[in-house]
């Protein structure tokens, strides 16, 4: 099985005619903010504010999975390519075509792998591949194509949660959504994300330092999975 | 032949074809120990699904997968599901397996201190040379300080010949 459809048994509509290969003369949408912390001006790059509203805590579907953080990212960045799907949906095809962990007890179950994001992306009519080892220009490149990106991250440093560190390595998939550069030198400041793992409402277009990125991304492997098109965004 | 030290067998061990393609992100990860259980030197490690609830300890169940990193650098030696190849008989329940650190940075200092002693550990214990006994010592201390106590079991089978040399130490 190769496509999606919708838990009303309707299938979705086939991939998007306006999905092309990477370019940039897409209108990746940009303005000025504050940094909430510093106050500080920054130029964010990406449709952070429409994408706040496609986040929602994991755990939303009919099998009661709860390790759902990879597939609610799938979800996520289908949605900004302006596929309707829900969690749920995601959560079924990947049931049934052995894209995540499935075990006896459901909250343990719906885990991915990185290849499991992409090619549950790629099943969907959105071509994804996983990227090991990228660095901050690469995220802010992709960023500014107008890419959809999974990012692979240590939730206890995204949390400051001890009893989510582990042993440092990644362990939680959230969503890049945008980034955030010095409107007059063009430095790179951080990056926005959308994070499923908890319900607070700053957790959709959390701002991010690349300090904590580094620590909570790089620093287990710069892992991430990376559309192989380019969303078209609303004018 | 120059084997892999701990800390360079986990870097290779984040960001390896095998974990992307087959371990689930969620999943938590044991930490790479050096043993020659599978024919050489290697680095093996654990992977056991994870529940984690922000601000309370992760639930984890019984290990799913394991592997072995080749030390010399031939790649991964073994991997398996538990279910067709235990690497152990411990029966682990599932259960919360809460930290001792009270924050990350603590955590994080602690886990420096452990990767620099299991650095120090690797080549005499690949090389066959008995162990340091007060080096071995401050190991274990620092091990069950970074690992959570229920876990520890696991790494005791994980890599029973590392445990015995360094206990065996005197």
């Amino acid at each position: 099985m190769n496509d999606f459809s919708r838990s009303d048994g309707h299938d979705l509509p086939a991939p998007m005619s306006d999905v092309g290969p990477a370019d940039f003369t897409r209108d990746v949408p940009y303005y000025l903010d504050v940094l909430p912390e510093s106050g500080r001006e920054v130029l964010v790059v990406g449709d952070v504010e429409r994408c706040k509203g496609l986040n929602h805590k994991q755990g939303a579907n009919l099998y009661g999975f709860e390790g759902t953080c990879g597939l609610v990212s799938v979800e996520d960045v289908l949605n900004q390519f302006g596929k309707e799907v829900s969690e749920n949906d995601v959560v079924r095809h990947a049931v049934e075509n052995g894209r995540c962990h499935i075990s006896e007890r459901p909250g343990d179950c719906g885990g991915t792998s990185v290849s499991d994001q992409a090619q549950l992306l790629s099943d969907a009519g959105v071509p994804a591949h996983p990227e090991v080892g990228a660095g901050f220009n690469d995220l802010a490149r992709w960023v500014a194509e107008g890419r959809g990106v999974i990012v692979e991250v240590n939730a206890g440093v995204l949390w400051n949660d001890a009893n989510a560190y582990d042993q440092g390595q990644a362990n939680h998939a959230i969503t890049l959504t945008g980034a955030a550069v010095d409107p007059n030198t063009g430095e790179l400041l951080g990056f926005y994300v959308n994070d499923s793992g908890r319900a607070l409402p700053g957790d959709s277009g959390l701002f991010v330092s690349l300090d904590r990125m580094q620590q909570m991304w790089q620093d287990p492997g710069g892992l991430a999975v990376v559309t192989d098109t380019v969303k078209t965004f609303p004018q | 032949m120059t084997l892999l030290t701990f800390t360079r067998a986990w870097d290779v061990l984040k960001v390896h074809p095998f974990r992307t393609a087959e371990v689930p992100v969620e999943h938590a990860v044991s930490l790479p120990l050096p043993t020659t259980r599978n024919g050489g030197p290697g680095f093996a490690q654990f992977a056991a699904p994870c529940s984690r609830t922000p601000g309370e300890a992760p639930v984890q169940s019984a290990p799913d997968r394991w592997w072995v990193l080749d030390a010399a650098g031939k790649g991964v030696r073994l991997y398996a599901r538990t279910e067709a190849v235990p690497f152990g008989f411990t029966a682990f329940e599932r259960q919360p397996v809460p930290t001792a650190a009270p924050d990350v940075p603590t955590l994080v200092g602690w886990q420096k201190e452990l990767f620099a002693a299991l650095d120090a550990a690797t080549a005499p214990f690949f090389a066959g040379t008995t162990a340091d006994p007060t080096a071995a010592a401050n190991l274990l201390a620092k091990f069950t300080r970074v690992v959570p106590a229920p876990l520890v079991p696991l790494y005791r089978d994980l890599a029973p010949d590392f445990f015995l040399w360094l206990e065996g130490a005197k």
